[in-house]
């Protein structure tokens, strides 16, 4: 579903952000993506949707390049950032409507899934109004809802967990493992390594842009825990000592 | 002072923060084509206001009433505050978008009061000096004052903006106040903005209804010692020396700004709370929705985004505002002036030949799509993870501009065709002309945004106003309508040919912009 290949960044004044990044999500896949804060996780996802440009390697989605066709790729992917920064002008119903006309979502779908999901996270009755009056877990939702309105094949998420309640968490997981079995590919990064080591089958830990690990999980973390494992590949201390 | 000059310092920052040229800075070349622009949009406010004080100067010489320019300058300027100052309070002085940082610094609320009314002074200043000093020079030359006079118009110049400010705050708060009672409380803030301006320059016009028109500067001073008794006192301070008016002036001028501040200190959290609270019902029920196309999903964003800002629509939408109103005086209310020059056909004809220019010039000051990318600000990655090509975007953005500004370029044609008596050929100019204009403020508007985009503002006044994209999408077209009136005036050229002329360049400049965004616009947007 998603190839990234040798995927590299480099921002204007010479910072390089990823170096040589490959890595495979297949269709079923929930692939973690984890790493310490300006590791390259965000770049990456950025790239990935088709936000950010680059100019060495390529990132294929249904083996199509984002860089070719970045229409055709970004119809099979949703994205939520780490901030929820919605139109605060619109209502919440309006924003969703405004993605599903632009994912060509049909007034059946959109409605039955706008029920389900608002619904699901319990904010059906907030709909009616301006998103500039959400809470940051209120538009948190919304993105969320947002990403499933159109069944994207691939769901790319940064940081989801941050800001929702543990109920709203733990129903995204739900959601997340229910979509894997459909067949959607997730690759997603977070900080709560107990939240990847149960939820995904594949994983990364990347630093400084570079790639240390992937695969999955299991043979990734081996018989030490997921958090072990980070610390040991990323904390040059920790890896001094070893 | 220290807190409150660091407050103020940390809003300009942001508000000037892509023109600063630091050392660490990667794209001096444009931040220093970026200082070019604001210095010769400054050069030409100075210009136009150098040009017009000294013409002006000439004719009240000639009459034996040249003391009345500073005055009657004075009064424009205050004038010019005032209206601008309006709807900037929403914005500035309340519903800032760091207001939480703010607040939650150890600075007490007069403080951060103090140094938001600060920040309108020194965007005030800045008009001020443009418009007043190129007046006092010219002044200077005609009426060869007393050194006195420079020393005592330089001083005061400073103290001009406080009392307008004043009473544009206070305007604003209480116009904000009202509609923040309305669950669409934008829109009707935009509509009393909108009421207060018809009235305003409605009853300027009236005004002067049998009045000469070498009498306007005359009148129009009078009127403004009697409405704002201060300008009086400024007059007779820099003009009589008297020194003791002077003092009254800076002193009462001072004190109000003062006041102001003080009791705006006092209720600002209240205030800030009423204005900026947002109509939550919590009671929806899921309907039947209904379907569009992207595009026409894209333009109703637009559209809602445009009427959610007043100062976006009033920025925008003065230009536009000032023909309705005057094509509406000018046709039906027929003032004794118009009846005067319509009965010399020299003076018609002549009217009837630079008057697509005049209003295609005030179109053209519509410059909605200057600012529409930048204001997308942090919801940007919304459109950038869209399926959807970067010209549908643009279109969408276009549109709006074209819905606003065309319906009324259509209206005021008319109504100046009947006035001035066209036949078809002069109206077809009279619409055609600046319908192409508003056409080309949409892509040139548009292309500048892309090439000065800004993203990080705490305020949509800083993006809608002082931007260098929005000062250089209104100013091109401006300038670009003054070479055909140019051409006409100066050079004599023949107005058919100058008309047509000018509708073949701007159709293919448009074509050309058009071009530009075709092949362009997806990599332009990815880069942003």
């Amino acid at each position: 579903m998603l190839q990234i290949r040798n995927f590299t960044k480099i921002y204007k004044g010479g910072k390089k952000a990823v170096d040589n990044l490959s890595l495979t999500v297949e269709a079923g896949d929930i692939y973690g993506f984890i790493g310490h804060n300006g590791a390259g996780k965000t770049t990456t996802l950025r790239a990935v949707v088709g936000i950010l440009d680059f100019k060495e390697g390529d990132i294929l989605i249904e083996n199509m390049s984002i860089k070719k066709n970045p229409v055709a790729c970004k119809k099979m992917t949703a994205y939520i950032p780490d901030n929820p920064d919605l139109y605060e002008h619109l209502t919440g119903i309006q924003y969703l409507n405004f993605i599903a006309d632009l994912y060509e979502v049909s007034k059946r779908d959109r409605e039955d899934r706008i029920r389900k999901y608002a619904d699901m996270f319990e904010i059906t009755k907030n709909l009616g109004d301006s998103i500039g009056s959400y809470s940051h877990g209120m538009k948190q939702k919304l993105a969320i809802i947002s990403a499933l309105v159109h069944q994207p094949k691939l769901l790319v998420l940064d940081e989801p967990f941050v800001g929702l309640d543990p109920k709203a968490a733990h129903l995204l997981k739900q959601v997340m493992a229910e979509m894997c079995k459909q067949g959607t590919a997730i690759f997603f990064s977070t900080h709560v390594l107990e939240v990847a080591e149960k939820l995904c089958n594949k994983i990364a830990i990347i630093k400084d842009g570079r790639l240390l690990a992937n695969g999955l999980t299991s043979e990734v973390k081996g018989n030490q825990s997921l958090e072990e494992v980070f610390l040991e590949l990323t904390d040059e201390n920790v890896q001094a000592a070893i | 002072m220290k807190e409150v000059l660091t407050l103020t310092k940390m809003q300009l920052g942001s508000a000037l923060e892509f023109l600063m040229i630091s050392k660490k800075s990667r794209n001096s070349k444009k931040q220093m084509s970026v200082w070019a622009v604001m210095v010769a949009v400054f050069a030409l406010f100075a210009l136009i206001s150098g040009t017009y004080s000294y013409s002006m100067g000439i004719v009240l010489d000639s009459l034996g009433q040249i003391d009345v320019l500073p005055g009657l300058f004075m009064s424009v300027t205050c004038i010019i505050i005032l209206i601008t100052t309006i709807y900037k309070v929403k914005g500035t002085l309340f519903g800032f978008k760091d207001y939480d940082i703010v607040m939650s610094l150890p600075v007490s609320t007069g403080k951060v009061v103090a140094s938001r009314l600060l920040l309108l002074y020194i965007i005030d200043i800045v008009i001020t000096t443009a418009f007043l000093i190129p007046c006092f020079i010219a002044y200077g030359i005609l009426a060869k004052p007393a050194v006195s006079f420079y020393i005592l118009s330089f001083i005061a110049l400073f103290f001009i903006p406080l009392i307008p400010i004043v009473i544009a705050s206070v305007i604003g708060t209480i116009l904000a106040f009202l509609s923040a009672r309305y669950k669409h409380s934008n829109l009707v803030n935009i509509i009393l903005m909108f009421a207060f301006l018809c009235v305003f320059l409605g009853g300027s016009f009236m005004l002067q209804n049998d009045q000469q028109l070498a009498e306007i500067g005359t009148m129009f001073s009078d009127t403004m010692k009697r409405i704002y008794p201060l300008s009086a006192m400024f007059l007779k301070g820099v003009q009589d020396a008297d020194l003791l008016s002077y003092l009254l002036f800076l002193a009462l001028s001072v004190g109000a700004f003062l006041l102001f501040s003080a009791v705006i200190g006092a209720v600002f959290k209240q205030l800030n709370g009423t204005i900026m609270s947002r109509h939550v019902s919590a009671n929806y029920k899921l309907k039947e929705q209904k379907s569009s196309t992207a595009y026409q999903a894209l333009l109703k964003k637009e559209w809602k985004r445009y009427f959610s800002s007043t100062i976006y629509v009033m920025n925008t939408a003065v230009g536009l505002i000032m023909l309705l109103i005057g094509a509406v005086i000018l046709c039906i209310v027929r003032p004794a002036q118009v009846e005067m020059i319509l009965s010399e056909p020299q003076a018609v004809e002549m009217i009837r030949g630079i008057l697509p220019y005049g209003i295609a010039l005030l179109a053209g000051m519509t410059a909605i799509t200057g600012c529409s990318i930048s204001l997308e600000g942090k919801n940007l990655w919304i459109l950038k993870s869209s399926p959807i090509p970067a010209k549908t975007i643009f279109a969408a953005k276009m549109s709006v501009s074209l819905i606003i500004t065309l319906p009324v370029i259509v209206v005021t044609g008319i109504l100046f065709g009947i006035t001035f008596e066209s036949g078809l050929l002069d109206m077809v100019w009279m619409i055609g002309i600046p319908a192409l204009f508003s056409l080309f403020t949409a892509l040139f508007g548009l292309i500048v945004n892309l090439k000065f985009p800004m993203f990080d503002w705490t305020s949509e006044t800083v993006v809608v106003k002082q931007s260098a994209s929005s000062m250089l999408s209104i100013f091109g077209p401006m300038l670009i309508a003054a070479v055909p009136v140019a051409l006409i005036i100066v050079a004599g050229a023949n107005e058919t040919y100058v008309a047509g002329g000018t509708c073949l360049v701007v159709l293919i400049s448009c074509i050309l912009m058009k071009h530009y965004l075709d092949k362009n616009g997806d990599k332009i947007l990815l880069s942003l």
